[in-house]
């Protein structure tokens, strides 16, 4: 090896200097990013980008952070068990495709290839369309089938490489000496393969701790993954926590490299040290199982909702008061929730649907009905919102905030005051304008703009998607969250968006300002429901009742932006903030202005629309 | 042979199948699907707007497969005529990302290209703009991420096949007076060809399912085909839809899998991946 090396050095092949730098630039475009995460892991600032001197605080809000610490456990277990199965099941597989010929093998080794190049969504889709129809409850369990199913095609392969070498004479000569067929696999072919299978269940082992997509599709409730957890963070809201989550995780791989690299290099691994390590498996396998992911703990609740839509305080100290174990997990619209809701495995105790969709829902029997004999707190809510439209036997909701979609927009760069939806489409700021990820909210602003009544005509239905498609290349994103920090960095100048991040950015910094839209604007209203299927019914009705509460509520409102139909509650309010119109919009009778309406057959034909518009 | 034969069969071939199946089912308004044989799916799918979606994603797909190797190839050319050391050091670096959670790179990328970013803050500061450029949520920021992202997957294969090559033979090519250039194209080539092959096929497929990059680094016109299977799922609930679409980009992907076997059989080629 050294000979061969020395020889190509002097014939001069790949030694330019234009071929170094390239490798090494490209070496630093790798790097580079990881290296800012670290830096900016210890940073003492609230945004991500902008240094304000050392601090650890991030990687103590990692460690203070239930959720993170469970996703930990939870994709340790996972990867654990289907490292485990997936290695067992490759080892198999390797052994067969190297040392047999069977019928069908031909067949069976090109199935094995599938997996290991199909796009992970396909993958995700698929197994998920099993899960529903088998009815198998989206859980930790699932996860676990998931990833065995696409990580031992890969550590066959890593340990075919392997077996082919092993020779037959092998095997056979100790077959020939009397060694039964359980000796010869223990003794011969298992100690011939082991670096072999250390690599693949390597391989195994990390592709189960990095996979987004198929774990996305395959979860429920309470199996939520590292990878799952930092999607949200990104998603729901960038903190520099994430920074701190990822220098920890990154020092974790460059530790295992080091250690996978040390062992497969000492050709003999002293067997205490092997008996050692795996203890120490097992020992973390027990660890984790008797810690309370598996056992089916009575007291918890499981919360569905927009993120930022609660209060965190709030759930701590109901938390500390009750000793129920509050999880939350978020979603992005309400078409999203139905969704899950849909696949009748959700596991989730309170959602928080919109007027409509509570419509929807309790039509197809997926709400239970509220007692409110034992829910004290209920009598503080406005008479006038406790029989809405959508449920006039008033026993399937509970009304929890009200607002509207109005405009937010940056006054240093708009000067003029915005009190129309055209300045969404004017092309001064293209590529600073912002709509949010909601196609019916998008498809009001078209109707609006081209000033037609909500009617199911397919033709203006049409009209406005073609004004939508007209506005796509103005926009920056369609975007449902990151709102606030879009603004707040000046990525963008103008947002469509609920008048909460228009409370929040005003309060922020003055130059924000509302701007109400006089073509008329979208209300909502959204409510607290509890699903049918629902495992912790009693949990979830404390709880609402807990919010009802006037002093939580008033808490609540003052935290997430959005006004609450709670009288009591609103009297604890500072009275200038009672007059904000971002936060209390006027609304003397909330049946009488425009909010979204369940359109039955419509609906599908907005969902084309709608998707039509994305897809240009 | 069984076990896992039969775990493929089950949490494998039978959801592939009944994704299939779906694709031929009547979607019902309410987000269900009756099991009523419909070809309008498809019919949907083949339709001018969609299609134009499916092109733009095998657009954006070969032209990150032809970016990754553009950087990928020279790179790996350089580490197999490193010394030793080298090579391990190089090997190392590169694998470092490519063991990091996949969203944790992207990231890392969002942190690199965004307004406030590192490469605008270093614009701005130096008064070469006085805005910040955008960077990001277009197409441009798309195709860094991708490439960030795939590189790895192209270098190490194209190095695993150049690695092997034996150099007496580039030295004789030289002694009988071949230049260099034709020692590269009749030597050095056809050693990478395997590796290249799996290079392009690892970096190429991946993406055109991809709709986590174009979501977070893309703009509101890189939208991919992956986008359009996970909305379908998650937001339109017309499963039936999102299943036709699967089925078309199954029926592209095992297309280049039998190609692959075809003319590169794995288990032949002394090309196995070995980390």
């Amino acid at each position: 090896m050294a000979e061969r090396v020395s020889r190509s050095n002097d014939l001069g092949f790949g030694q330019g200097r234009g071929l170094k730098i390239l490798t090494w630039a490209g070496v630093l475009f790798l790097l580079l990013p990881l290296f800012i995460l670290i830096v900016y892991s210890f940073n003492d600032s609230r945004t991500v980008t902008h240094w304000e001197g050392f601090s650890l605080r991030w990687y103590r809000s990692v460690f203070s952070d239930s959720g993170m610490c469970a996703a930990i456990r939870n994709s340790v277990i996972i990867a654990l068990f289907s490292t485990l199965i997936a290695t067992a099941l490759g080892t198999l597989a390797a052994l067969l495709l190297a040392k047999y010929r069977f019928a069908g093998k031909k067949l069976f080794q090109n199935l094995l290839y599938v997996p290991v190049i199909l796009p992970e969504i396909i993958f995700g889709v698929a197994l998920l369309a099993l899960f529903i129809l088998i009815r198998f409850p989206l859980g930790i369990l699932s996860v676990i089938c998931a990833h065995i199913t696409f990580s031992f095609p890969f550590a066959t392969m890593v340990i075919l490489g392997k077996a082919i070498n092993l020779p037959n004479s092998l095997t056979e000569a100790s077959l020939d000496l009397g060694a039964g067929r359980w000796q010869t696999f223990r003794y011969i072919i298992l100690p011939n393969l082991s670096p072999g299978i250390v690599s693949g269940a390597l391989f195994a082992f990390t592709m189960s701790i990095d996979d987004f997509v198929i774990t996305f599709f395959t979860a429920g409730v309470g199996a939520s993954t590292l990878p799952l957890k930092i999607y949200s963070l990104i998603k729901y809201g960038i903190t520099p926590s994430i920074n701190a989550v990822s220098t920890l995780l990154i020092l974790f791989t460059i530790t295992a490299l080091l250690l996978s690299h040390f062992l497969q290099k000492s050709e003999k691994i002293s067997r205490p040290l092997k008996l050692s390590l795996a203890g120490l498996i097992l020992l973390i396998l027990v660890v984790l199982i008797v810690s309370p992911v598996f056992t089916r703990n009575k007291n918890r609740l499981n919360i569905y909702n927009y993120s930022g839509y609660l209060d965190e305080n709030l759930i701590n100290q109901f938390s500390e008061q009750t000793g129920i174990k509050v999880t939350l997990d978020y979603y992005n619209d309400n078409e999203e929730l139905l969704t899950r809701m849909k696949m009748g495995v959700s596991g989730y105790d309170i959602i928080f649907p919109s007027g409509y969709m509570v419509g929807i829902m309790k039509r197809q029997n997926l709400l239970a009905p509220f007692d409110f004999a034992s829910m004290p707190n209920y009598r503080h809510i406005r008479p006038d919102f406790k029989k809405m439209p959508f449920d006039t036997s008033g026993r399937y909701y509970v009304p929890y905030a009200y607002g509207f979609t109005g405009i937010v927009y940056n006054s240093t760069y708009i000067e003029e005051p915005v009190d129309s939806w055209k300045v969404l489409w004017d092309a001064r700021y293209k590529g600073k304008i912002l709509m949010v990820d909601e196609m019916r909210e998008v498809f009001h602003v078209a109707y609006k703009m081209l000033g037609y009544p909500k009617d199911t005509d397919p033709k203006k239905l049409n009209n406005a998607r073609d004004l939508l498609i007209r506005q796509k290349p103005l926009l920056r994103k369609y975007e449902s969250n990151a709102i606030e920090t879009m603004m707040a960095s000046e990525e963008v100048w103008i947002a469509q968006v609920w008048n909460g991040f228009i409370y929040k950015l005003k309060k922020q910094d003055p130059k924000f300002k509302l701007g109400y839209p006089k073509e008329g604007v979208l209300f909502f209203i959204d409510n607290l429901c509890i699903p049918a299927n629902a495992p912790n019914k009693e949990n979830a009705r404390r709880f609402i009742d807990f919010l009802l509460d006037p002093a939580h509520s008033a808490q609540n409102i003052i935290s997430i932006g959005y006004a609450m139909p709670n009288d009591s509650a609103r009297q604890l309010i500072d009275p200038q903030l009672v007059n904000d119109p971002s936060l209390f919009p006027d609304v003397p009778d909330f049946s009488q202005v425009e909010t979204s309406l369940d359109l039955g057959e419509f609906n599908r034909e907005l969902t084309r629309a709608w998707t039509e518009v994305k897809a240009h | 042979m069984a076990p896992p034969a039969f775990w493929l069969l089950v949490f494998f071939l039978v959801p592939a199948i009944i994704v299939v199946g779906y694709s031929f089912c009547t979607p019902k308004s309410d987000g269900g699907m009756s099991p009523v044989f419909t070809l309008e799916n498809y019919r949907q799918v083949f339709q001018g707007l969609y299609l134009s979606v499916l092109g733009k994603s095998f657009g954006y797909a070969l032209l990150t497969t032809l970016f990754t190797l553009a950087l990928a190839f020279p790179m790996a050319y350089y580490m197999a005529f490193a010394s030793r050391r080298m090579k391990m050091l190089l090997l190392f670096l590169i694998i470092l990302p490519f063991w990091t959670n996949f969203l944790i790179r992207m990231f890392s990328i969002m942190i690199l290209l965004g307004d406030n970013g590192l490469i605008n803050t270093i614009l701005v500061s130096t008064g070469i703009v006085d805005q910040p450029v955008k960077l990001m949520n277009n197409s441009l920021g798309m195709y860094v991420g991708f490439v960030y992202w795939n590189l790895p997957f192209m270098i190490l294969p194209i190095f695993s096949s150049l690695d092997r090559m034996d150099v007496s033979l580039l030295e004789a090519s030289l002694d009988l007076g071949a230049s260099r250039w034709q020692t590269f194209l009749k030597i050095t080539l056809p050693y990478a060809v395997p590796g290249l092959v799996a290079g392009i096929i690892f970096v190429f497929i991946p993406t055109l399912g991809n709709f986590i990059i174009p979501e977070f680094l893309g703009g509101t016109q890189n939208t991919m085909i992956g986008n359009l299977i996970t909305t379908q799922y998650l937001q339109a609930r017309n499963g039936p839809f999102g299943s036709a679409l699967s089925t078309v980009l199954i029926f592209v992907v095992m297309l280049f899998i039998v190609l692959y076997i075809r003319f590169f059989d794995p288990t032949k080629s002394k090309n196995n991946i070995q980390f």
